[in-house]
């Protein structure tokens, strides 16, 4: 019965008010929209169509969570920019990478099993920001363990911070509260867990309990971790620990070859 | 002796039964596990307290809140704990409850994997694991409540293992036998226990409806879902009857009550009457949720969905992403960010700006910190003499040239008796023995060898040789040569004195000689 018009402008609203949408009740005409998302075809299909021209993904649609939309890509006016909000966490490439990992435990401390990922798991939990940094350091010990069993080169070149590993990068940064000066620490892994929650808390992903202390994932939260965990998992990012040692002589040949490739080249233009 | 009851086989006691019944236990040690943890916690917070009571109470405060859409929030179920709390340790304050009602709902919430032992199919045991905890935190329509678990709620009413339809049958016949025996206090009590598997009934329809939500679109739905719904159904038609005609009897038992009693009839209706809305609300949810599914089903085509398998958060995942190389940075920001959602562009989100404004500049990292000025207090006892009068004896040596001085004539025309004591000590900075000695056997000219200011091949520092010119020595008086500057060679005076830069070049003249 509604002209083209309406529905683009119906499509538009629900797309505007997902954008906005925080963890808690939707609001009455909110829920309307969304549920005639779910029952009108017509209206479904503008909106996804609505979603896509403006470079998001819708990631998961229930009558009681509404839309849930990310961006789409890279170039997406959409995108979040971690770098906007850490400004300083990512000038250096170890402390770019203490960051992802701080952000991928954020995700996986309150949906630590594979089960908590369903969407028929409706259990939710309440995290501690030492209990994130805890679950790090534990894989962390334990990476190291295999490594050092493995009998593997741990310390990089000095002058090729890249080739770190993460693991070591977290070890190294102190998660105390205070530093030696008694003042907050800015760069300890804790401050960096933090902020990450915050920052998921501001998405609405997250509820904040006590601020800077304890958290609680929601709904919203579950089905992005869901697409992280399914991301990285099938992300083509090199293997992280070889199985055999031919592997790792493999890997270790071939990212040093690259490595003096690069210089060679670097030399050549200098000269 | 021909009649011999059939000897048990040995060890054919462990069924499928005791499995289910350990499996239940592992609820209720769960408790006691808590209660262990409060005592082992460094926490001296929690000293004056008792956990399983505390545990208790929680999960019949989430437990009776409970209905189909809500339960709980997190902040009335510690009101709650901390009351009883309260009850326990009155001598504490009001935070302390408030600490050990958080922690408890922590530990109870926590989830813990147990050990049991099952049997399998051809009777051996097998060690399984079980994932154990309480009380769970959920969101439902965007609110966020507290649900106890089927399992947690079995423990409040003692049961180790019934099934949840059996369990309603027995306790109302139970409660219908105490009635009818007139024994009030523990109809109440038995009254209590069905509200409870009334709850316990609630959760599993709960189950059920989501379960046949999501299973909505699969093929099977209405040959396996809705079965069990309609079964939920026949159930609640079944217990609203029994809790109507329960209620008629205690009418009827009151007439021929005692005072006592009238302390119990009351709550027991009032418990009767929240059973009989819950199941009457029950009813018309399933009734409803059915229509609705078989209208749903109609008109979505069939889509079976397929269940993904997830990779393992921590072991996978986590793993994978911590044993990574740090050039691999990048690529993990672009996948977090993808999974923070969206954000509506702006030009400046404000508080980037401020953020942005509040950083310090840059540079020290490139150029350095700028040096404080630094401003040095003196840190060795005042001068013997003041300023002028040094200055006045450095004048005084000043008149001194070519023509030889006693000091003790040159001492006379000083002002006071420090000045000519600044004076002596002066003058005795100006004693060179070596020059002197030379001077004394006849020496008129010396060379002298001055350390350049660079190294050369030969020596380190290099040297500067230079011949200098010595006055005729005075008669009759002491040595002690004048030495001229290192560029102008000029007489000087035995033991006369000169200004403080040709004193200089007259030590490196003594270093030289040495």
């Amino acid at each position: 019965m509604s002209s083209t018009t309406d529905l683009s402008a119906d499509a538009g609203l629900l797309v505007r008010l997902s954008l906005g949408a925080r963890s808690g009740p939707l609001s009455e005409e909110h829920a309307a929209l969304v549920g005639r998302f779910l029952a009108e075809p017509a209206l479904r299909g503008a909106t996804e169509a609505t979603i896509d021209g403006l470079g998001l993904r819708l990631v998961h649609a229930s009558q009681e969570g509404g839309l849930l939309l990310t961006s789409a890509g890279a170039d997406s006016p959409f995108r979040m920019r971690l770098a906007d909000y850490f400004p300083r966490q990512t000038t250096g490439v170890q402390r770019r990478m203490l960051l992802a990992c701080a952000m991928v435990a954020s995700f996986v401390a309150f949906f630590p099993r594979p089960e908590d990922l369903e969407d028929s798991n409706e259990r939710l939990r309440r995290r501690d920001v030492d209990d994130v940094d805890r679950l790090v350091r534990d894989v962390c010990a334990r990476l190291d363990a295999e490594a050092r069993e493995r009998g593997e080169e741990l310390d990089p070149p000095i002058d090729e911070p890249d080739l770190a590993r993460a693991w070591t990068v977290w070890r190294q940064t102190s998660n105390s509260k205070k530093g030696a000066d008694g003042r907050e620490r800015e760069v300890g892994t804790r401050q960096v867990v933090v902020r990450c929650l915050d920052l998921l808390a501001e998405q609405g992903l997250l509820r904040t309990i006590v601020k800077g202390e304890t958290y609680a994932s929601t709904r919203r939260m579950q089905a992005m971790a869901r697409e992280l965990v399914g991301s990285l998992a099938w992300s083509q990012v090199a293997p992280s620990h070889p199985e055999t040692p031919e592997h790792a002589a493999e890997a270790a040949t071939s990212e040093y070859g690259g490595g003096n490739d690069s210089m060679a080249a670097d030399s050549e233009v200098v000269a | 002796m021909s009649q011999v009851a059939a000897t048990p086989v040995l060890g054919g006691a462990l069924d499928e039964a005791v499995g289910r019944r350990s499996r239940a236990l592992l609820y209720a040690a769960r408790i006691g596990h808590i209660e262990e943890a409060r005592q082992r916690s460094q926490d001296a917070r929690l000293r004056p307290y008792r956990a399983p009571e505390l545990c208790l109470h929680a999960i019949d405060a989430v437990a009776v809140r409970m209905d189909l859409e809500s339960g709980a929030t997190w902040e009335q179920a510690r009101a709650e704990v901390a009351a009883q709390a309260a009850r326990q340790h009155p001598a504490g304050t009001e935070e302390d409850h408030r600490h050990v009602a958080e922690w408890l709902l922590r530990q109870l919430t926590d989830e813990h994997d147990h050990e049991w032992l099952d049997t399998a199919a051809d009777g051996t045991s097998v060690r399984r694991t079980h994932r154990v905890f309480l009380l769970y935190e959920t969101e439902q329509a965007g609110l966020h409540h507290l649900r106890a678990r089927d399992q947690a709620i079995n423990v409040l009413v003692d049961a180790l293992d019934l099934d949840i339809d059996s369990a309603q049958h027995a306790a109302e016949a139970r409660l219908e036998h105490l009635v009818k025996r007139g024994r009030q206090h523990e109809a109440y009590l038995a009254a209590r226990d069905s509200r409870m598997q009334s709850i316990r009934f609630m959760e599993q329809v709960r189950d059920d409806l989501r379960e046949a939500e999501r299973d909505l679109r699969s093929e099977h739905w209405s040959s396996t879902v809705s079965p069990r719904l309609s079964a939920a159904l026949d159930h609640i038609v079944e217990r609203i009857r029994a809790e109507e005609r329960l209620k008629q009897l205690i009418d009827a038992a009151s007439d021929r009550a005692e005072d006592d009693d009238f302390r119990w009839i009351p709550r027991t209706v009032e418990l009767l009457d929240e059973c009989l809305d819950r199941h009457m609300s029950l009813q018309q949810v399933i009734a409803e949720a059915r229509d609705t599914f078989l209208l749903e089903q109609q008109r979505q085509h069939l889509q079976p969905r397929a269940r993904r398998a997830y990779a393992h958060p921590v072991n996978e995942v986590l793993t994978k992403v911590l044993g990574q190389q740090c050039a691999a940075a990048d690529e993990l920001i672009a996948l977090v960010e993808l999974a923070l959602g969206a954000r509506a562009p702006r030009l400046l989100s404000e508080w980037a700006g401020v953020d942005q404004l509040a950083i310090e500049p840059s540079a020290p990292a490139e150029t350095g910190r700028e040096v404080a000025e630094i401003e040095l207090t003196p840190d060795r006892e005042p001068l013997l003499f003041s300023a002028e009068r040094v200055a006045a004896a450095g004048r005084l040596l000043d008149t001194v040239g070519a023509e030889p001085v006693p000091l003790a004539a040159l001492a006379r025309r000083a002002a006071d008796p420090e000045t000519a004591h600044a004076l002596a000590l002066l003058a005795l900075a100006h004693r060179s023995p070596e020059l002197g000695t030379l001077h004394g056997q006849g020496v008129r000219n010396a060379l002298l060898a001055v350390p350049a200011e660079r190294d050369d091949a030969l020596t380190s520092p290099g040297l500067l040789l230079q011949r200098v010119e010595l006055a005729e020595p005075a008669e009759s008086l002491a040595q002690g040569a004048r030495i001229p500057g290192e560029n102008s060679p000029r007489e000087s005076s035995p033991q006369g004195a000169a200004s403080p830069a040709p004193s200089r070049a007259q030590d490196d003249a003594m270093e030289a000689v040495a």
